[in-house]
């Protein structure tokens, strides 16, 4: 039996995950506590801490996604393309974030909810890279060929990356590019960003065992025959 | 401020959903795990002592 090792992931997972959890709630008392409030905006200005981290993490999503499908390609094995879906999973999550809590702060500062400027419709194709991935990948049965499919998908999610990162630099439009920074509150953005990006490896990497136990359920039950 | 605050707490909401799904699913996958395990070792003590696997 394999008891005794779930027993032991299980306090290693509640450590991982209080470390964690202090380093998020760190960030945000930081935000709220220390960082000064910005001179124009005001308040609002608060929420390009969480927009900034968890675009950060969306875009690490989609790096991680395409790096462990292409993995997969060359080793064909499972467990890279489990990374890929985690990391695909935890990327979408931060990619609708970052469209929820962009959106708050365009109606704030831009007095709209959208607008089809380059970096946020750069930002709604990607959400929707990682949406279209999912479809397709819950579309097909054989494990390996899921895999093999996800990855090539992954690979040309890809593309859509630098042009996510470059788009206020390569086309004009109404997004910031790189606001000047009180210092106290370039190191608050550094914090959060440093404790999202924890919070995301923590999920992505709960996600990854997750998916190997099921398929060493899925594997299980198959060679079973009387269940 | 109300919008600064509807923001962190629609992530926080969002993050802890999928968190507790996941706990969730860890814990039954784990369950039946075990059950499998154990029925495929009754499965095999059962059977004749020359058909066992090495």
């Amino acid at each position: 039996m394999r008891n005794s090792s779930f027993s032991g992931l299980t306090l290693k997972n509640l450590a991982g995950g209080g470390i964690v959890l202090g380093l998020v709630l760190t960030a945000i008392l930081l935000i709220f506590c220390v960082a000064p409030t910005e001179a124009t905006m005001g308040d609002v200005q608060r929420i390009l801490y969480l927009h900034v981290s968890v675009a950060w993490c969306g875009l690490l999503g989609c790096l991680g996604m395409g790096t462990c499908g292409a993995l997969y390609v060359a080793r064909r094995n499972l467990e890279w393309d489990h990374r890929s879906q985690a990391a695909a999973e935890v990327g979408w999550l931060c990619a609708t974030l970052t469209l929820v809590t962009g959106s708050l702060w365009a109606h704030e500062a831009w007095g709209v909810w959208w607008t089809w400027e380059p970096r946020l419709t750069s930002s709604l194709v990607l959400w929707l890279i990682f949406a279209g991935i999912f479809l397709v990948r819950a579309g097909i049965d054989e494990p390996h060929r899921r895999a093999r499919i996800g990855a090539v998908l992954a690979i040309l999610g890809l593309g859509d990356l630098p042009l996510v990162v470059m788009a206020t630099r390569w086309f004009r439009g109404v997004h910031p590019v790189s606001p000047e920074m009180d210092h106290r509150m370039r190191l608050v953005l550094l914090a959060a960003v440093v404790s999202f990006t924890a919070l995301f490896a923590f999920l992505a990497w709960q996600r990854q065992r997750q998916l190997g136990l099921g398929e060493r359920v899925a594997v299980l039950e198959s060679h079973a025959d009387v269940f | 401020m109300g919008t600064v605050v509807t923001a962190y707490l629609v992530a926080g909401a969002v993050i802890s959903t999928y968190a507790i799904w996941m706990a969730v699913q860890n814990s039954l996958l784990t369950r039946r795990l075990a059950e499998l395990q154990v029925l495929s070792q009754e499965q095999e003590s059962d059977r004749p002592a020359h058909t066992r696997a090495a």
